[in-house]
């Protein structure tokens, strides 16, 4: 069990966003969360990486509670996030916003980078070469390394977002809609981008997306959401054939599409 | 790399810095000096307010902690007045964290009024701190000097205020070329999404306010050092708002506009004090100078932040592009694009 949520219950003021939300994710799985919008499943995201503290319940990252920790603790345990809205660094390159993935893994004083000592030059360097060669490269990123981020078309800068999440070498990956706004060619290349390194990294994914295609054609498992509140869990199969999250979510034009 | 033609580009620039006090005047020369220790200040603020994002109205404040410090332990202990400037920087270090963390839960306007908080407070105990500080009438020091040889001149200063200018825009440069800098950056432009990817945005303003502020000590120490003079004056809010003028209309957030602004604002005051001498002969206006001078440097922000907000460091390479264009017509003009995207 690589993340396990027990009873997580969250609420602003007198809005309920998520009542008694628990589910566990095995390692090496595709998990998918999926529901109407407002169902809750960026909250979800949010309350793992501490942004959001849990009214009430428990989030387990490897048997370690996550609760009290800060945001910027979580990502050195191993889990990394993309943002549904990209959230890049707008006055950097993409180079610079996929270095800040790798934050906490440069060991080098301020000091010693302030003075450019052969330590912290070699460090610097050696982490450029292993992020060119690994995942800029990989993501079609490296011809734009020195581009600023905002002059990039969305496609591009949705794989600059994933690529800052897998520089902190995740072992949990969070993808918020890591293909909306994509048109098919830009999502296939998405998906299969997202495949290699789930393969090649051995991740666990926790995907949110509404793209039903591309949920249902890679999950392992799926969770499905409603009004902050978990309906329904299975595999891709089980969850088409579920009566309420058809009636809720799906549609029966997706009933028909299917068969 | 380092290819020929930036070789030759850097050495044309060393030989003219090298050669400066040689046929330069002592009146030149002495504003060169102010420049050089404005451009070590400005470069710190510009860390803090220009890459951080975070204002502060309270950089003269720091430099006079460190020019107070290094001023005391040379005259009372005879420190060396290189380890008294360190020791300067770092004292202005400490009270940059002091005073800045409890402003680090607050931001834009209230952020402003902290710091300036801090100024104010600080302002009044070098005046009222006599038996350290001198009060009002200042404390003297003597000129620095290694081994005998000093600094006393304008033409010897110079090699030290530029000496120090150079480590500063070397190792500010630096900075941003590494973590610490690149999480700073980060914390300006997305502070929240800098916290979930994993960088303490408490820590690092803190770093912020650490490193800006021993820039301001040491620019404070120097500037004591050449005026062999230390005085409240040198630290009162309008030279934090000349600073706060130089980011601004150098261009927040680049190392080159810290050097602009810095440059300009030392001079801007000349250039004022010229026009009102001139201008002095048709209408007595000399009682004037100090408003004017204020109201220039209020106005001249207003017009960058309104018109150009990239500051001269925008402004000046547009300049140059378009001399080259002059010359080079189409082949400058194409080159020229392809650098802006």
């Amino acid at each position: 069990m690589i993340l396990k949520l027990d009873k997580l219950s969250l609420s602003f003021g007198g809005i309920q966003a998520l009542n008694g939300v628990s589910f566990e994710i095995k390692e090496g799985e595709l998990f998918s969360l999926i529901g109407p919008n407002g169902a809750g499943k960026t909250s979800v995201i949010n309350a793992i990486c501490s942004f959001y503290k849990p009214t009430k319940g428990e989030i387990y990252f490897k048997d370690k509670l996550l609760n009290p920790l800060k945001p910027y603790n979580i990502t050195a345990l191993g889990v990394s996030r993309t943002f549904q809205n990209t959230e890049l660094f707008a006055g950097m390159s993409v180079l610079d916003n996929i270095k800040l993935g790798s934050h906490n893994r440069l060991k080098a004083s301020t000091l010693s980078g302030m003075f450019h000592l052969p330590w912290a030059k070699k460090e610097e360097r050696e982490e450029e070469k292993y992020l060119r060669e690994e995942i800029l490269k990989r993501l079609g990123l490296d011809e734009v390394r020195n581009r600023f981020v905002g002059t990039l078309p969305y496609g591009l800068q949705k794989r600059v977002d994933l690529g800052r999440a897998l520089a902190s070498r995740p072992e949990l990956l969070i993808l918020d809609e890591p293909v909306a706004g994509m048109n098919n060619d830009e999502s296939r290349d998405m998906v299969e981008c997202l495949l290699h390194f789930k393969k090649a990294w051995n991740l666990t994914i926790l995907l949110v997306e509404h793209d039903m295609e591309v949920v249902m054609s890679i999950s392992d498992r799926i969770v499905v959401m409603n009004f902050g509140q978990k309906i329904a869990e299975g595999t891709p199969q089980e969850i088409q054939n579920n009566e309420q999250v058809i009636t809720i979510y799906l549609g029966k034009q997706y009933e028909k599409d299917v068969s | 790399m380092v290819n020929k033609k930036s070789l030759v580009k850097w050495a044309v620039i060393a030989a003219i810095l090298a050669t400066v006090p040689l046929y330069s005047g002592n009146y030149i020369l002495s504003l060169v000096n102010l420049a050089a220790i404005a451009v070590t200040g400005a470069v710190g603020l510009n860390i803090l307010t220009g890459y951080t994002g975070q204002i502060s109205l309270g950089h003269a404040a720091f430099m006079g902690v460190g020019a107070y410090v290094a001023g005391y332990l040379m005259t009372n202990y005879h420190l060396p007045f290189l380890l008294a400037v360190l020791i300067g920087g770092i004292a202005s270090a400490i009270a940059g964290i002091i005073f800045g963390s409890p402003s680090l839960r607050l931001k834009g306007l209230y952020l402003a009024m902290a710091t300036l908080a801090s100024q104010i407070l600080l302002e009044y105990v070098f005046k009222n701190w006599r038996s350290v500080t001198g009060g009002v009438s200042g404390m003297y020091i003597e000129s620095p000097s290694i081994l005998g040889f000093s600094f006393g001149t304008d033409q010897r200063f110079y090699y030290l205020a530029m000496g120090f200018a150079l480590i500063a825009i070397w190792t500010a440069s630096n900075l941003f070329k590494t973590k610490t800098g690149r999480a700073f950056i980060a914390i300006r432009d997305r502070d929240i999404a800098a916290e979930i990817i994993g960088i303490s945005s408490f820590k690092y303003k803190l770093i912020s306010f650490a490193i800006s502020s021993f820039y301001a000590g040491v620019a404070g120490s120097l500037l004591a050092l050449y005026l062999t003079l230390v005085v409240p004056e040198s630290f009162v809010l309008s030279v934090s708002i000349q600073y706060v003028a130089m980011v601004i209309i150098g261009g927040p957030g680049t190392i080159a506009g810290a050097i602009y602004g810095a440059i300009f604002v030392t001079l801007l005051p000349q250039g004022i004090e010229y026009i009102t001498n001139i201008l002095a002969q048709f209408y007595p206006m000399e009682a004037l100078f100090a408003a004017l001078r204020d109201m220039t440097f209020g106005l001249l922000i207003i017009l960058f932040l309104l018109f150009e907000p990239k500051g001269l460091s925008d402004i000046i390479p547009r300049i140059g592009r378009w001399f080259k264009g002059l010359f080079l017509k189409k082949g400058g003009e194409s080159r020229n694009l392809s650098h802006i995207q």
